[in-house]
């Protein structure tokens, strides 16, 4: 009897650290240390409101690293995360314009525009497929072609101008709530949960990690790895532009330049900080990180708000937290063996 | 032979290519057929030169560093508010003399902190990138500053030789072009003709085997990453002296276009290929590009468009000419086995 809790303990320990992933410990027992000592800092940290903010707030940070995790995990890149959610946005954007009648439009179009804005995703991550997967070109210069490129559109479409006053429906995907649960939270939670039973649990994410750890070897296994570059690249088009999406809710306007050099550098430190590395991929870690992220974002604003040039003084702590992070994962992993 | 094989190379490629775009350019604009024209490519593109010149030894040990960017603002920054509060009223001497060794020793801290800790510079260095700018913009000024001492005030018109154009007036060539040739020519001798060159292009062709050589991977990516500190450094300190500001922001969002500039130029960013010369090439590639746009009267909102279309497809024929070559010479293997086996039957 003793001897099989025991496999069970083995068992369930195996489980935690091939399927949740060894980093998402660290990152728990983080975020734990961080919510402590802002709550006890910070007096109006631990409130309804301020988890509400952050909960409505981490959707599309995490939608971006979740795409960027998982070309990372192929040994790619996908630098136009922002873009294709700018350019995507800004589609779904003109579209409704084109169906509002009296600052109204009915849910069903807002659907339908919302469709096109995921399908602009859809086509964007098929070019930076296509040119990684099929033309061979390093990713961090095919992405790099893509930003440009999507940008570019984006530019030349609107003229540079903002695009702003879409009508009051739009706000529902962004500031609504499902009891009491901010919906782009609810939208994230689900795509997360999809992920990670993608990556873990089908053939396909098994042929996805094959690629990740050795191109070669699945290629001779009888993988079409060009195939799963292509479609991850697709999968990180659509999350980003379903971030686009809430972008858009949430501010009720477009403009091509939101976020950019900033979500870039936030969807790599999530990948970073999630410890994703070549044919790993743990989307708990990447929830984990994306929450650390966004409470610390929140706690900095909170408590350097009043200091002269402090969201600069967030960048730099940024930068601290992040090479502090991965020394300190490092040195653990040293440690236990 | 020999023709064929220097045909063959990239950097000739791209030599012609520059020459083509600045044809086809020329045809529709005849106004960029001009000395002046090529004075102002060359000025413009000597930070970037220097930039890319720093970033190849690491890109050559296949590591992708995106910190030098901020290593360029926070050493000029820094080393002009040292100056300005130390009442300098020299040159650049002064500024290079104070800002390189800045640079050197923050690109050596982020080697250091990949080496030791065996993670990928890409990682340490997006956090750096952060940092810096952060650190350049809270500690140091959030503004720009325009209060540049004597010695700098005249650096933009600073001609090793004046022509006079009917357009544009006087111009030269700007004495930033001779620093770029020397620096060069000085990383073309350390990759070509010592022992810690050749050990750049051998890590980044097989790790295992440099190691087992007996290179110390350690310190060839702390000379890589200085070199890089110092050359970024050097770029920070005249781009603002160009300008005529110091910048707390300097050169932020292009450090993916100098990456791009290089590659342009035929260095191989999983690392292990790549030549100086093909580097200058790429830079001066971007620049003709860059600037040719607005000769032909391109739109500016269409600007960054048509950037990303070329770009793209600037990567998609290198990609496909790599392939060809690739089936080319697979085919080519197979016909010379066939004949060995039918002449031995």
């Amino acid at each position: 009897m003793r001897n099989r809790s025991a496999e069970l303990k083995v068992a369930i320990k195996r489980y935690c650290l091939e399927v949740v992933g060894q980093r998402s410990f660290l990152l728990i027992g983080l975020l734990f240390v961080i919510i402590v000592v802002f709550g006890i800092t910070t007096p109006r940290f631990l409130t309804y409101s301020m988890f509400n903010v952050i909960m409505s707030q981490c959707a599309e940070i995490g939608l971006m690293g979740l795409g960027m995790s998982l070309a990372w995990m192929i040994n790619g890149v996908d630098l136009t995360v922002n873009d294709v959610a700018n350019l995507s946005a800004l589609i779904a954007a003109l579209t409704i314009q084109q169906f509002t009648h009296q600052g109204q439009i009915s849910y069903s179009l807002l659907f339908l525009s919302y469709c096109i804005a995921l399908l602009i995703g859809t086509i964007c991550g098929a070019i930076n497929g296509t040119l990684i997967g099929y033309l061979n070109i390093p990713p961090i210069l095919a992405t790099l072609g893509g930003l440009t490129l999507y940008r570019g559109i984006s530019i030349a479409i609107t003229g540079g101008k903002t695009l702003a006053g879409l009508p009051a429906n739009v706000a529902l995907i962004g500031r609504g709530t499902v009891l009491q649960v901010p919906i782009p939270f609810v939208i994230f939670v689900v795509v997360f949960i999809l992920i990670f039973i993608l990556v873990k649990y089908t053939i396909f994410g098994f042929k996805v990690q094959m690629v990740g750890i050795n191109v070669k070897a699945a290629h001779f296994s009888g993988i079409n790895y060009r195939k799963i570059i292509m479609m991850i690249y697709i999968l990180s088009g659509i999350l980003s532009a379903l971030a686009g999406i809430i972008v858009m809710g949430r501010t009720r306007s477009v403009a091509y330049e939101y976020g950019t050099q900033v979500y870039i550098v936030f969807a790599l430190l999530i990948t970073n900080l999630a410890g994703v590395s070549a044919g790993e991929h743990s989307a708990v870690a990447v929830f984990m990180a994306t929450l650390i992220l966004q409470i610390l974002s929140t706690a900095f604003y909170l408590r350097f708000m009043t200091l002269p040039g402090g969201p600069f003084f967030n960048n730099f702590l940024w930068g601290l937290f992040l090479v502090t992070i991965l020394i300190l994962a490092q040195i653990l992993k040293r440690l236990r063996q | 032979m020999k023709i064929k094989k220097v045909l063959n190379k990239h950097e000739t490629m791209l030599f012609l290519t520059i020459w083509i775009v600045s044809g086809v350019i020329g045809t529709f604009n005849p106004a960029f057929l001009s000395l002046a024209t090529v004075f102002e490519i060359l000025r413009g593109s000597v930070p970037y030169a220097l930039m890319g010149l720093g970033i190849l030894p690491v890109l050559l040990l296949g590591e992708v560093d995106i910190s030098f960017v901020g290593i360029a603002a926070v050493s000029s920054l820094v080393a002009h508010t040292l100056l300005r509060r130390w009442g300098y009223v020299g040159g650049l001497g002064g500024y290079v003399g104070l800002a390189m060794p800045i640079g050197v020793v923050l690109g050596v801290i982020v080697s250091l902190i990949s080496g030791f800790f065996k993670l990928p510079v890409f990682a340490v260095s997006l956090g750096f990138w952060l940092m810096l700018y952060g650190f350049n913009l809270f500690f140091i000024s959030p503004e720009m500053r325009f209060d540049l001492p004597a010695g700098l005030v005249g650096f933009y018109s600073n001609f090793l030789f004046k022509i006079r154009d009917p357009v544009v007036g006087e111009t030269g060539l700007h004495v930033g072009v001779f620093y770029v040739l020397l620096c060069a020519s000085l990383i073309w001798t350390l990759l070509r003709y010592t022992i810690y060159g050749r050990g750049f292009y051998i890590t980044g062709g097989n790790k295992e085997v440099a190691f087992r050589t007996g290179y110390n991977i350690i310190s060839l990516l702390c000379i890589a990453m200085a070199i890089n500190g110092a050359l970024a450094a050097f770029a920070g300190v005249l781009q603002c002296a160009y300008k005529r500001f110091f910048d707390p922001i300097l050169f932020r969002g292009t450090e993916l276009f100098v990456i791009a500039a290089d590659v342009i130029g035929g260095v191989s960013i999983t690392g292990g290929r790549g030549s100086v010369v093909g580097v200058l090439l790429g830079v001066i590639f971007i620049q003709v590009v860059t600037r040719g746009l607005i000769y032909l009267g391109v739109a500016p909102t269409w600007q960054q468009f048509t950037v990303g279309v070329l770009l793209t497809t600037f990567f998609v024929i290198t990609g496909l000419r790599g392939q060809i070559r690739r089936e080319f010479i697979r085919k080519l293997t197979l016909c010379v086995k066939r004949q060995g086996k039918n002449e031995e039957s």
